[in-house]
């Protein structure tokens, strides 16, 4: 049996479904069998940023509602990948469409079929939230590295500490060396203190995001991406627990980038 | 440590302000306030069991007490303002034998075996007086002396 892994953050447009695309991905390409969920309901994206928009039928409300006859019907299968399919968010509906207790009952049902079950949850703490909590064995937070950001974190980490959802990990995303190196940005070590819990990762600010999600084409699958190997990191995380702790994302001074200009002509596909 | 970087930006980029800790710190203040507001009970069972363990030791008016987080200079405080009506004068004298006294100073003189005994805990009265404000002690260790001649 699988497991079921919310992705959450409490405010909008932090990352979490450019986080959900990438982990999903990369577990795939790992070789485990994955299921992502837009719990987005009335927001539709991850079809988008996974480049699966053009073939919904079915989406997650059809499913509860028994539209279709099982939930295999509504899955979309990415055909870059033996193993990982998507169940599309409703576009038309309200976030009340669907209830807590028929998400735990969907999600007890969707990970005895995969190994990996992944939420990616609306911003907010509100009943799209709780939907795409209900379910979840274990929850991952973005946040970034601003005051804002953090705090609406911690609120999350309360939600989800009294729901239960005990050892919430933490991604934080666009993190700027070199802003944190001149004291202009909280440093990793200032966040993990603030909200004392687990850190699972960091992912690089990295403009490579947008013209992955341009392309429909998640960073991971990028070998020359450095947002892309900061997710590969979080998976062998996820796979492992007893994975090496967090290291720091790839530096970008121009003596790195210039490295990295010459190992990618020599030795990778995916330079651009 | 001397660190290049800064020192390399102070030059070529500038002078630019430190806003890393002003995020840190404002964060940890507004954290504290947050988590104590967000859960509508927490202040309220505080607010309980405080009441609970004060009138242990003294006779309080709840009504007028307040309770709340204050900030103070930089810091969250937690900030009671309690009337005490009276103290019980036995929980008083309880709570001052219940904690383990000191081990006596070398220069001090044992209390003497046929001295007075407190009837609270049977140990002699001197124990029970070392644990007294320095200064109610003293003063009882003078009137002892005066007599003893
Ligand atoms: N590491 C990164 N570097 C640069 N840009 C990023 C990075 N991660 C995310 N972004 C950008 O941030 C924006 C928001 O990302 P995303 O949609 O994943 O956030 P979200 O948390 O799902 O938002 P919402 O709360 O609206 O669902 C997107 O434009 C995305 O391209
Ligand atoms: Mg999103």
């Amino acid at each position: 049996m699988g497991k079921v892994v919310v992705i959450t953050s409490g405010k909008g447009g932090v990352g979490k479904t450019t986080c959900t695309a990438n982990l999903g991905a990369g577990l795939a390409l790992d070789g485990h069998s994955v299921l992502l969920v837009d719990g987005d309901i009335g927001l539709r994206n991850l079809d988008l940023i996974m480049g699966l928009e053009n073939r919904i039928v079915f989406d997650l409300v059809d499913v509860v509602e028994k539209k279709c006859r099982t939930f295999r019907q509504a899955l979309i299968k990415d055909k870059r990948f033996e193993n990982l399919h998507l169940l599309p968010a409703a576009q038309s509906r309200d976030k009340d469409a669907v209830s807590p207790e028929q998400m735990q009952a969907l999600c007890a049902e969707l990970k005895e079929a995969f190994d990996f079950v992944l939420i990616d949850s609306p911003a907010g703490i509100e009943h799209g939230f709780r939907n795409a909590v209900a379910g979840a064995d274990e929850a991952i937070v973005v946040t970034n590295p601003e005051v804002s950001a953090i705090r609406d974190a911690d609120r999350i980490v309360g939600l989800l500490e009294a729901q239960e959802k005990s050892n919430p990990r933490l991604v934080i995303n666009r993190y700027k060396q070199d802003m944190a190196r001149r004291g202009q940005m909280l440093s990793i070590q200032d966040v993990k203190e603030i909200l004392g819990i687990e850190l699972l990762g960091i992912v690089p600010e990295d403009e490579g995001i947008v013209s992955a999600s341009n392309k429909g084409q998640p960073a991971v699958m990028d070998r020359a991406s450095r947002a892309g190997e900061a997710y590969r990191q979080i998976v062998a995380r996820l796979v492992d627990p007893t994975c090496p702790p967090v290291g720091m994302p790839a530096s970008d001074s121009w003596m790195d980038r210039l490295r990295r200009v010459f190992t990618v002509s020599v030795g990778s596909s995916g330079a651009h | 440590m001397f660190d290049f970087f800064s020192f390399f930006n102070r030059i070529f980029g500038g002078p630019r302000e430190d806003t890393r800790s002003a995020a840190r710190d404002r964060l940890r203040l507004v954290l504290v306030s947050d988590r104590a507001t967000v859960a509508p009970h927490l202040m309220e069972s505080l607010r309980n069991e405080l009441i609970e363990v004060i009138s242990r030791y003294m006779e309080i008016d709840t009504r007028s007490m307040q309770m709340g987080l204050e900030r103070h200079e930089g810091a969250m405080a937690l900030a009671a303002n309690i009337p005490v009506r009276s103290v019980h004068r036995s929980s008083a004298e309880m709570a001052a034998v219940s904690l383990s006294p000191p081990p006596p100073a070398p220069h001090q003189a044992q209390p003497e075996a046929s001295g007075p005994v407190d009837p609270v805990s049977s140990r002699p009265a001197e124990t029970a007086a070392r644990l007294e404000s320095p200064r109610l002690a003293a003063r009882r260790r003078t009137r002892r002396h005066k007599r003893r001649p």
